[in-house]
């Protein structure tokens, strides 16, 4: 009888312990993260990234990023492009001051991840799918999005921008 | 009759590059901004010294073909070259570590209008 008792504790405790190994980890942003933004003659970046992380490389499929940058802090580099890139027909800062990201599913690939899931962009919610990598405790990946889509009409607005992430992690 | 002109540039370009350093420090001050790693002492004497010097070139050029007559028009086109040079600032996009860029013009500008303003308040005191 006691032999069963200690081999059913075991296999109580392997059975947990296998559970524990592949549960996610919360990661939180480390500083000298960059959000870079490119497009037909602008480029810049922006300040303000808050995220939270909860990914395992291990098993991505229970992963959930939610991610939010404020869009006031957009720096071209020249003022008077700001001004257009926050004005009211651009990111329209004053009334959209963030922009946000919710991850509905994590893939894994052949050569990285695959995050798909909802960007609200200037109060415009469409979903994206973007290709990233883990590796050395920071994550790597870039997409492009159609700023007429989120209702950027500025002219000027180049059709497409790419954004850049690089972002250090710690535990 | 060029080492007038050179002094004059001289000169001119210490005066301009005292007012632009003082005024640099204290729009800085006031509102809290760092450009000096894009506008600082040195560029700002640098390019003081070649705002001056090209000024008096032109103008002794100037005197060798027509003399002083066209001195006035001179002045006028020293003018509004230095106010078409601002259009450089305006277009001039800052290293994005740097913040709060659309204070930069509210500097830049006014500089470059301090060569100028220099060579000619120290005019009258150079006879030709």
């Amino acid at each position: 009888m006691k032999n069963i008792k200690l081999t059913l504790a075991l296999a109580t405790i392997l059975f947990a312990s296998a559970f524990t190994f592949i549960q996610s980890v919360n990661w939180k942003v480390k500083e000298g993260y960059t959000v870079k933004f490119t497009g037909k003659k602008v480029d810049g970046i922006f300040k303000g990234l808050k995220a939270e992380i909860n990914f395992n490389e291990k098993d991505p499929g229970k992963s959930k990023i939610l991610a939010s940058i404020d869009a006031t802090t957009a720096n071209t580099g020249s003022g008077i492009m700001n001004k257009h890139a926050k004005s009211e027909d651009g990111l329209n800062t004053e009334k959209f001051p963030t922009i946000n990201f919710e991850s509905s599913e994590i893939t894994k690939m052949a050569n990285g991840f695959l995050a798909t899931g909802k960007l609200t962009l200037r109060g415009v919610t469409k979903e994206i799918k973007f290709p990233f990598t883990f590796a050395n405790d920071t994550f790597n990946g870039k997409f492009a999005i159609a700023p007429k889509e989120y209702g950027v009409t500025r002219n000027g607005t180049p059709d497409e921008i790419t954004i850049e992430l690089n972002i250090p992690v710690t535990k | 009759m060029w080492k007038t002109f050179l002094l004059h540039g001289i000169l001119a370009a210490i005066l301009s590059s005292i007012a632009s350093i003082i005024y640099g420090v204290i729009y800085s001050t006031a509102l809290y901004v760092d450009f000096s790693k894009v506008l600082n002492s040195n560029s700002i004497i640098g390019a003081s010294i070649f705002g001056c010097i090209l000024i008096a070139i032109g103008q002794l050029l100037l005197f060798k073909w027509k003399g002083e007559k066209l001195f006035g028009v001179y002045n006028v086109v020293v003018a509004i070259l230095s106010f078409a040079s601002v259009l450089g600032v305006l277009g001039f996009r800052l290293p994005l570590d740097i913040e709060s860029p659309e204070l930069f013009i509210g500097l830049a500008i006014p500089m470059h209008f301090f060569p100028a303003f220099a060579y000619f308040t120290l005019a009258p005191f150079f006879k030709r």
